[in-house]
């Protein structure tokens, strides 16, 4: 706090600088002295960080109960202030959790504050000042190679880590892991798509392979929508090919991609698509539950993000499922797609560590997630809770999870990885372009060679 | 000969009739459009058909009541907040300046014009990195008070068009104020402010618009104070492709409570407007 | 040649010299800011050696209070009776001191290398985790490194005026007289300095919030704060001319984006400025036929789209123009079309996104040129028609012979500043078609980006400060280079002269 009076001074004096030096006969005063210099001194650059011990784990119950262990010394003399980003919908629930946890520690001042801020958002406001961002916020699994190379997130506690690394579904594990070392905590286990039908135009059968859907759609004039023209979806060709993704040591894209196979998928997902004027490859987060209410559509393609507007345009006739199998050479092939997470890091420029390390692990423990599933309908990343009986009752969230067995996770993406993808996507359901399996393999090659161009 | 003469410029008249019914149309539809929209009582955002099938008012209620997500009021306050009072001071020191380099002689004066005019011609929100860590260093960014300071602060450099119109005002009342002992001071205050009028009401509806319609510099700096945001922001935010279907009619209602009051005032000063750019522009 | 000679040209020979007088203008314009900065280098050497040539001789031959005015600024004021103006010295002196060594020396002394210890994560034996120690904040070294050296720079200016203001105290005493009283001073600057008083407020303002910002901006230009030298977490540092030569020659995808961009923006800039100016004339032509009824009407109709606020506007018509909204909507139900048409996003087919926003531009430009070319129609003489009436000119002649060239002679300097404007039109772009449809080839940018939405991108979504700050730059070269021609070229600046 005193390097800013101290640069308020600065400014004042400057100010009057300013105006004297213009005037020749200035304004009064001034002469607010500054305490002397202390700011930007060099630290002593001994590196003491070292691997993490195997610490044994501990649970969040006991966490809350030793406030020692928890918070070391925070909020014992002046008060902690934190704040928290979430998403506007869920700022209720959250605030409502961040009290509980203070409640908990009744000897320590501690003030959280939850202020409204997408997920998706998250990870370029946090770089673009990390002192302004919150100590603790949520963020969606693609951008975690942004946030990971430059620690703007603080790597977990050996403690917790060895919890989180315990009770979460692996891949969600995966997600939060940077050169070996936990840096972040799991919160969802739900960010992938899935189908949403309205079960009075097809049944739950027809809903099982694209073939059968878009044969209804033909018949009922009814649209499906999937936004293939998109990388987070149009990924979805490459992928049902058998296609994986990871990054290389200096941070380009590697694909695993098998061309012939690629470009078969691609013809197949041609051959239903294209030509059917029933197929849309409109934006879905924009148009889908507008197309559903109206009657316009039967079926599309998105994530539990948009389950409550779609829920509210079906209402009755609101369902889910996996996405559809597709004909390649004759087998059904389940179509494969990206899986996210949602993760809740902590800001390595935080004031207060320890505390926030607390909080985020208490909001991704058992009882917050259990909350949110309830509450939100947020799928849960703890492997226990992900095998309940509220997932399988759940339409919504027992196709998240059916989706997520053939999906690969959301990690090792870098930036140029989308917009092709897009492209290739929106090539291969364009009827104009050339659908041929060499026009196709052309439109391969442009997108192989962009998304790995150095 | 008469009779052809009539009748072919009748013809003409027509012509020029049709032509201009149908092009105000153009210009007009999208507005009513939006008008029409915001009275929209569909369900559904995006519909298969041009003119709504149910009308409401629940839009704008909803505007105004639900601000869970997006607290219409209050960022219509702000906004009139900023607006009154960096209209106050950009009017001022643009008005103090235009008469300084139009009527005052000194020695700087040639080159200080020409640094404010290079000034004007970088982008202007090249600086907004630098801006907003000013500001954080003063405790100012975040709030509504900072952009009230940024608004004014580059106000000044937009002197050029006032500087053209009390260029015309003539020099010989100045003179004659002086004559009978007036101060400089005086002349500014008493004389050529309230010749100036045309300007100065300009000055003043373009400062005070300003404020409803950046919301670049409005984001860059106010982040997540979600509290201190301005309309424009808030407008924006609603048409975020996430967004946008659930508050498609909502951000129509919104457009049209802003533009409505700015429209009413536009268009009773539009003969000042245009005096305002013409004068400035042309005799320049 | 006045406007006369012009008017008797032929159309082609109109063009031509209008072509030829702007390329003429060009050298002339070179050659004048050569001369203004020849002068302006003369004058500031000749003013630094007349410094120290002043400096050292009022010392020589200055009294006591001249020569105390060299180590305690005021003094002489104060010796002199001029108590407050020499305690403000003073105190502008002790607060310069005071500035320098708790606050701007620290910051100037990394200023060379933009600080050298990086923040790093560190973790103390026996605690469950590392915790951050801060470094040096190369962007903060940058901004107040800045600030510092502006402030010397005026502070040098005011120790100058300090040792003048000394002397002439000093010579007013000596002949006998009374220097100005603090209430005569505020007087002056009521009355012969009131300029200083006008314009005090606002520079410091423009000086804070513009300048500085600026000057810190041009900086970032020549260093690395892109994505991956994010301060405070990690450094950046000085490269020197790399980002430029990054964008024009090393770095192929910079170089790539970066024509493709400027070539888009010059297009945009000239067939936005010129459809919208020709129609607009047209239009405001129309409402100004003789006879016609209800021109109040015609002109609301499109002054309206000029009062509902821009941005409103553009989102409309984004929202409007998209795969689902209403205007597909209307042309797949009046049997236009089957399939919707991706106006602003058909990756196979950029020029429809790029033609599309050039039609909404004139939607929104038209009306401003109605507005501001009303007047100068009714100003052109009316016997130049009548005399082509006469002749048998019909209509359409009578615009291109005689409204057209009347109106571009009139108007050229805001017609090159409505230019300027477009290459600069963030708003249109962004909040139409935000740039897109995307092409994987450019770096961050798409089709219909211009240089400005561009250096948007760049630093907001990328954070590539460093590129964005030399293509502002770059921008900054474009439109100066342009509106000083014309400026030079001008009616205005035969008046005022802007280098001379």
């Amino acid at each position: 706090m005193f390097g800013k009076t101290k640069r308020v001074a600065g400014i004042l004096l400057a100010s009057c600088m300013i105006a004297t030096a213009f005037a020749g006969c200035g304004g009064d005063g001034g002469s607010t002295t500054t305490s002397s210099s202390g700011g930007g001194t060099d630290t002593t650059s001994s590196s003491g960080g070292g691997d993490s011990t195997d610490a044994t784990a501990v649970s969040v119950d006991d966490m809350l109960k030793d406030a020692d262990l928890a918070l070391d010394t925070e909020g014992k003399d002046t008060e902690i202030k934190l704040k928290v980003w979430a998403p506007a919908d869920a700022l209720e629930v959250f605030q409502a959790q961040c009290d509980e946890f203070v409640k908990s520690f009744p000897d320590r001042k501690i003030k959280i504050e939850v202020v409204a801020q997408g997920e998706s958002d998250a990870a370029a406001n946090v770089m673009n000042d990390p002192e302004a961002a919150a100590d603790v916020f949520a963020f969606a699994s693609d951008q975690a190679s942004n946030l990971y190379p430059n620690e703007f997130v603080m790597p977990v506690r050996d403690d917790f880590a060895a919890t989180i690394k315990a009770e979460n579904m692996s891949a969600a594990v995966d997600v939060v892991t940077n050169d070996g070392k936990i840096v972040a905590f799991p919160e969802t286990g739900d960010n992938g798509y899935f189908v949403y039908y309205n079960k009075s135009l097809i049944s739950a059968d027809e809903i099982k392979s694209i073939e059968s859907i878009m044969q209804v759609c033909t018949d009922k004039k009814k649209q499906f929508i999937m936004n293939l023209g998109n990388g987070y979806y149009g990924c979805v060709i490459p992928l049902t090919a058998g296609g994986t993704y990871e990054l290389d040591a200096e941070g380009y894209q590697k694909l695993n991609y098998d061309k012939d196979k690629v470009v078969k998928t691609a013809k197949a997902f041609a051959d239903v698509l294209a030509s059917n004027s029933y197929f849309s490859s409109a934006d879905t987060d924009k148009v889908l539950a507008s197309n559903l209410k109206q009657g316009k559509a039967l079926a599309g393609v998105s994530g539990t993000w948009k389950k409550s507007a779609i829920q509210a345009a079906l209402g009755n006739d609101f369902a889910c499922a996996k996405l559809p199998t597709i004909k390649i050479d004759g087998t059904d092939t389940d179509m494969v797609s990206m899986f996210g997470y949602k993760i809740i890091g902590v800001n390595s420029n935080t004031k207060a560590p320890y505390t926030a390390q607390a909080l985020a692990f208490y909001l991704t423990g058992e009882k917050c997630q259990t909350e949110r599933m309830e509450k939100l309908g947020w799928g849960p990343s703890i492997q226990k809770l992900v095998e309940s009986d509220t997932v399988k009752n759940d339409t919504c969230l027992s196709a998240v999870y059916a989706q997520r067995e053939h999906s690969v996770p959301q990690i090792g993406l870098a930036g140029s990885f989308w917009d092709p993808t897009g492209a290739f996507g929106s090539y291969v359901v364009e009827k104009k372009n050339d659908l041929s399996e060499e026009g196709i393999a052309k439109a391969y090659d442009s997108m192989y060679n962009n998304i790995t161009a150095k | 000969m008469i009779k052809s003469y009539k009748t072919r410029r009748m013809v003409g008249m027509g012509v020029v009739y049709a032509i201009l019914t149908i092009l105000s149309i153009i210009w007009v539809l999208p507005l009513v459009w939006i008008v029409m929209t915001s009275f929209s009582g569909e369900d559904a955002a995006f519909i298969d058909h041009v003119i709504p099938t149910k009308w409401t008012f629940h839009n704008y209620v909803q505007l105004f009541t639900d601000t869970k997500i997006f607290n219409y009021p209050r960022a219509f306050m702000n906004t009139l907040i900023i607006a009154i009072f960096s209209c106050i001071i950009s009017t001022l020191s643009v008005l103090m300046v235009a008469y300084t380099f139009s009527r005052l002689r000194f020695k700087a004066r040639k080159a200080y014009m020409n640094v404010a005019m290079i000034l004007g011609m970088f982008p202007g929100f090249m600086t907004m990195i630098a801006i907003y860590y000013i500001l954080k260093t003063i405790g100012l960014s975040q709030s509504i008070v900072g952009l009230i300071v940024v608004y004014s602060a580059g106000a000044s450099l937009g002197f050029f068009i006032s500087k053209g119109f009390f260029d015309t005002v003539p020099k010989a009342l100045d003179e004659a104020a002086t004559i009978d002992g007036a101060t400089k001071n005086q002349i500014f205050w008493q004389i050529i402010l309230p010749m100036a009028k045309p300007i100065v009401v300009y000055t003043v509806i373009t400062s005070f618009i300003s404020p409803w319609t950046d919301f670049i510099m409005a984001r860059m700096l106010l982040r997540d104070a979600i509290d201190q945001y301005t309309v424009a922001l808030v407008l924006w935010n609603m048409t975020d492709k996430e967004k946008v279907d659930q508050f498609f009619y909502r951000f129509c209602a919104g457009s049209v409570i802003v533009a409505i009051p700015i429209t009413a005032v536009f268009l009773k000063m539009q003969k000042f407007y245009v005096e305002g750019i013409t004068g400035g522009a042309v005799k320049g | 040649m006045n406007y006369l000679d012009y008017m008797q040209l032929s159309p082609m020979e109109k063009i031509a010299y209008k072509v030829k007088s702007f390329f003429a203008a060009i050298p002339g314009a070179l050659a004048k800011f050569g001369t203004f900065l020849k002068k302006f280098f003369i004058g500031l050497f000749k003013g630094i050696g007349n410094f120290f040539k002043n400096y050292a001789n009022d010392f020589k031959t200055g009294g006591i209070s001249t020569k105390l005015s060299y180590v305690i600024m005021g003094a002489g004021c104060m010796m002199c009776g001029q108590l407050v103006k020499g305690l403000i010295f003073l105190a502008l002196e002790v607060g310069f001191i005071a500035y320098m060594v708790g606050f701007g020396a620290p910051y100037m002394a990394k200023f060379g290398t933009l600080g050298t210890v990086t923040s790093h994560m560190e973790r103390v034996p026996g605690k469950p985790m590392p915790v951050r120690v801060p470094g040096d904040n190369s962007m903060l070294i940058l901004l107040f490194g800045t600030l510092t050296l502006i402030l010397i720079v005026i502070f040098i200016a005011v120790y100058i005026l300090n040792i003048k203001v000394a002397v002439k105290c000093e010579r007013i005493v000596k002949s006998g007289s009374r220097p100005n009283t603090i209430q005569e001073d505020i007087a002056t600057l009521m009355d012969e300095k009131f300029h200083v008083t006008l314009l005090a407020i606002p520079t410091f303002l423009v000086g804070c919030f513009t300048i500085l910002p600026l000057i810190f901006m041009i900086l970032i230009a020549f260093t690395n704060f892109d994505h991956d030298h994010q301060p405070p977490n990690t450094l950046f540092t000085w490269v020197g001319f790399g980002n430029f030569s990054n964008i024009f020659i090393s770095n192929p995808e910079y170089s790539r984006t970066f024509t493709k961009i400027i070539g888009w923006t010059f297009i945009w800039a000239v067939v936005a400025t010129f459809s919208c100016y020709i129609l607009g004339v047209i239009v405001a032509l129309l409402i100004n036929t003789k006879g016609l009824k209800g021109k109040s009407i015609f002109r609301t109709c499109f002054v309206l789209s000029v009062a509902v606020p821009q941005f409103v506007t553009l989102l409309l018509m984004a929202q409007m123009l998209s795969q689902d909204g209403v205007i597909n909507v209307f042309l797949h139900n009046a049997g236009f079309i089957k399939e919707p048409i991706k106006f602003l996003t058909d990756q196979s087919n950029p020029n429809l996104a790029r033609i599309t926003i050039i039609i909404v531009n004139i939607w929104i430009g038209v009306p401003y040129t109605i507005l501001s070319t009303t007047g100068i129609l009714l100003n052109i003489p009316e016997d130049l028609y009548e005399s082509a009436r006469i002749d048998g000119a019909t209509p359409v002649v009578q615009f291109t012979k005689i409204t057209l060239p009347y109106l571009i002679f009139v108007t050229t300097p805001q017609l090159i500043s409505t230019f300027v404007g477009n290459i600069n039109n963030f708003n249109v772009i962004f909040l139409l078609s935000g740039g897109g449809p995307s092409n994987v080839n450019l770096y961050k940018a798409g089709e219909t980006d211009l240089l400005v939405t561009w250096l948007y991108k760049l630093t907001m979504e990328k954070n590539d400060n460093n590129l964005a700050a030399a293509i502002g730059i770059i921008v900054f070269i474009i439109s100066a280079t342009l509106s000083l021609i014309t400026f030079n070229n001008s009616k205005s600046a035969k008046d005022e002269g802007a280098f001379s």
